[in-house]
């Protein structure tokens, strides 16, 4: 590096330099940058906008066109294919939809911060389902699953990750996230499982218990009568709470004023049901405001009764004879002695009042704020509902559109992959010794998959296999391949097989037009 | 010298910046607000090094990239966000002059170099600029890239620690030693 001292002025307005300004290729450049130096493509399914952009510009491809076999450097590899991790802000207490129609259903202490504690602000979560064949070749996960030496294919009614975006955070176990999980497929013959990442393998953990004929319209309509519910039980309480501040500052203690000798002083026998903030002082009297206006020859009448309201800081006392009547004001006074002795006490029954009124204000605040949630996550339910389901399940008595889809409950207590699955063993209707080849070339793939597309199945294929390879005559075959480099190529023409007992499947490369999973899942009909 | 005042840096605070951070990092879009709060410091930094307006575009948008791409990696406990924004922009030059295989330069205006020692002697300004320019020219390119960012791009010690790797008060002891330095050589002309 050298120094240069320079005569010459190198200016450029704002202006000019802000032309430069250009974010969509900041995002072609990432999305490129990205999608060369990893699979794991976490974000970039964030916005359509930005996926369009990475479309277009990542493969540079012409007009859609029908398929032909892809020349080598326009072989689709499943690096270029976006990862389609959606990132969720969530929230304890709340009830958040994923893109693919699932719910994620958060307690109010499910997310804690690195000391144990209830998180109190929203937080990163990044979330991506599995629903099909397609997407479980494309996720990194096996999708076998080993028990007592045999090894079984996963039959997905629905796979997810959940993670954190910062790894602090933690689930509570005592407090579990639920999530409903938008399966497509109903039947009762699922496990759950959750992905070992250390040991590499799945961890089998109960039964999939949701009944056949629990269907999504049963799920929703439970879901919001449980929050429903919980509104119901907030208000209930918040009304309790107005009732008892209510009567509470009814009780608001007073103190008396110590007594001026010169004004004039009514001694009333108090009802202290009536004027509770009298009872402690049963020797006050009343003593007659200044401004008062009052006769004493008043007080020579022999009354019938007398009534005490309470105004603002004073009272109004009502005297009663016959028709007639006499308005005093006045305020309850004690004498030098009980005075000085009644202030302490006075100062204990304030203090103890600031106290409760305190306690319930904040109970009330925190009410109030559990009530804003349960109707927030109603909310969030019937715009689930409004924007899923087809024929709008939560209010109405209809299920029949809704009733092959489940919505699969998993209790997840700390963050992973899991699987609701049916392990399958092998096919063995028919076998076949398989060698793999592109074009003239022997195919060397990192992995095959053999794809049951009638029955949505996938099986994962060694090399193992490939000397006695299973399939199913009968079934709608299709065999993906996968090589090192992560290039992808099919071949689905099984009636060629006929009963020979060596086959060369010449497998076509995937043009690199269809780098979405949404493109490949139509391009290869699953 | 170049006024502070010509960034048009939008008002949010650094929690408010954090959490566009934190969302950016799944989704790339809420970036662009980000990009348009620095765009025209990174850019101006990388065009006082370049010196090729075309380029510096290229490279800023390099450096933004890369910010997306690596914006999980970034914590902000350790230096301030657009510190880390100048860190990647720095790479981004040497790597350029490396594959040029050009010497990277540390370019000094002579106007913003009369400027400044106009600050510190109005009376003897034509002298002291003849031998600051001199006493520059005998600094090491590293020592000037300090003195440059610090006086002519008017960066702070903690985003020219950031730049250098170093702590944020090894700058601060870096840019007094290099400052003495100068001073040094000026009084010996």
């Amino acid at each position: 590096m050298k120094t240069k001292i320079e005569n010459n002025k190198f200016e450029l307005s704002d202006a000019e330099a802000l032309k430069h300004k250009n974010f969509d290729v900041v995002i072609q450049k990432a999305a490129l940058a990205k999608s060369a130096s990893k699979f794991n493509w976490k974000w970039i399914a964030g916005g359509t906008g930005v996926l369009a952009v990475l479309t277009s510009t990542l493969l540079l491809l012409p007009e859609e066109q029908p398929y032909t076999a892809a020349p080598a450097n326009n072989h689709l590899s499943v690096k270029m294919i976006p990862d389609n991790t959606e990132g969720l802000m969530v929230e304890n207490s709340s009830i958040v939809q994923t893109k693919d129609g699932s719910l994620l259903v958060f307690e109010e202490n499910s997310l804690l911060d690195k000391n144990g504690k209830a998180l109190t602000k929203p937080v990163a979560l990044n979330f991506k389902e599995y629903h099909n064949v397609i997407d479980q070749i494309l996720c990194k996960t096996p999708m076998t699953y080993d028990s007592a030496g045999t090894t079984y294919h996963f039959e997905s009614a629905g796979m997810f990750d959940l993670s954190s975006v910062n790894n602090e955070i933690k689930i509570n176990p005592e407090a579990p996230i639920k999530v409903m999980l938008n399966s497509k497929k109903n039947g009762t013959n699922y496990n759950l499982y959750q992905y070992n990442e250390d040991a590499k393998n799945w961890k089998y953990l109960s039964k999939d218990n949701t009944p056949s004929d629990y269907t999504k319209a049963k799920a929703l309509k439970d879901l919001k009568a449980k929050e429903e519910s919980k509104q119901k039980n907030e208000e209930k309480e918040l009304q309790k709470l107005n009732i008892e501040k209510n009567q509470k500052e009814q009780e608001k203690p007073i103190l008396p004023h110590e007594e001026n000798k010169d004004r004039f002083h009514i001694k009333l026998d108090v009802n202290y049901k009536d004027l509770p903030e009298l009872a402690y002082f049963k020797n006050a009297r009343f003593e007659v405001l200044p401004n008062a206006n009052f006769d004493p020859q008043k007080s020579k009448v022999v009354w019938d009764y007398v009534s005490a309201k309470k105004d603002k800081e004073s009272y109004v006392l009502t005297f009663f004879k016959g028709k007639s009547q006499y308005e005093v004001p006045a305020v309850p006074v004690l004498n030098k002695a009980e005075y000085t002795s009644e202030k302490r006490k006075y100062e204990i029954r304030m203090n103890a009042y600031k106290m409760t009124i305190d306690s319930i204000n904040e109970a009330q605040i925190e009410k109030s704020k559990r009530l804003e949630i349960a109707k927030k996550n109603v909310a969030a339910i019937i715009h689930f509902d409004m924007v899923n389901n087809p024929i709008h399940v939560v209010d109405e008595n209809i299920t029949g559109a809704m009733e092959n889809e489940v919505l699969r409950t998993f209790t997840v207590s700390n963050f992973g992959t899991f699987n609701c699955d049916c392990p399958n063993k092998l096919p063995k209707e028919q076998f076949v010794k398989a060698e793999f080849k592109i074009d003239t070339n022997k195919a060397y793939f990192r992995q095959v998959y053999l794809v049951e597309r009638n029955k949505k199945m996938m099986y994962t294929m060694y090399e193992s296999t490939f000397g006695n390879f299973p399939f199913n005559p009968k079934n709608d075959n299709l065999i993906i391949g996968v090589d090192e480099s992560g290039l992808v190529s099919f071949y689905e023409d099984f009636s060629a097989i006929s009963d020979k007992k060596d086959f060369t499947f010449k497998m076509k490369p995937v043009n690199r037009q269809y780098a979405s999973a949404k493109s490949l899942k139509e391009f290869f009909n699953l | 010298m170049q006024g502070q005042n010509q960034y048009h840096i939008s008002t949010i605070t650094q929690e408010e910046e954090w959490e566009i951070i934190a969302k950016a990092i799944n989704d790339p879009k809420h970036f662009e607000k980000l990009y348009e709060r620095y765009f025209l410091k990174i850019f101006r930094y990388i065009l006082n090094r370049i010196r090729e307006e075309q380029i510096t575009s290229e490279i800023t948008s390099d450096v933004f990239s890369k910010a997306i791409i690596n914006l999980h990696k970034y914590r902000r406990k350790e230096v301030p966000f657009v510190a880390w924004l100048y860190g990647i922009a720095r790479n981004e030059i040497l790597q350029f002059f490396r594959k040029q295989k050009r010497e990277a330069v540390v370019f000094v205006e002579e106007e913003k170099l009369r400027h400044f020692t106009e600050e510190l002697d109005e009376v003897n300004k034509e002298e002291l600029f003849t031998q600051m320019k001199k006493a520059l020219e005998q600094l090491s390119p590293d020592d000037v890239e300090i003195i440059e960012m610090k006086y002519f791009q008017q960066l702070s010690h903690k985003e020219i620690a950031n730049l250098l790797g170093v702590s944020e008060e090894n700058a601060r002891v870096k840019t007094f030693r290099i400052i003495k330095k100068l001073k040094e050589l000026v009084n010996k002309m």
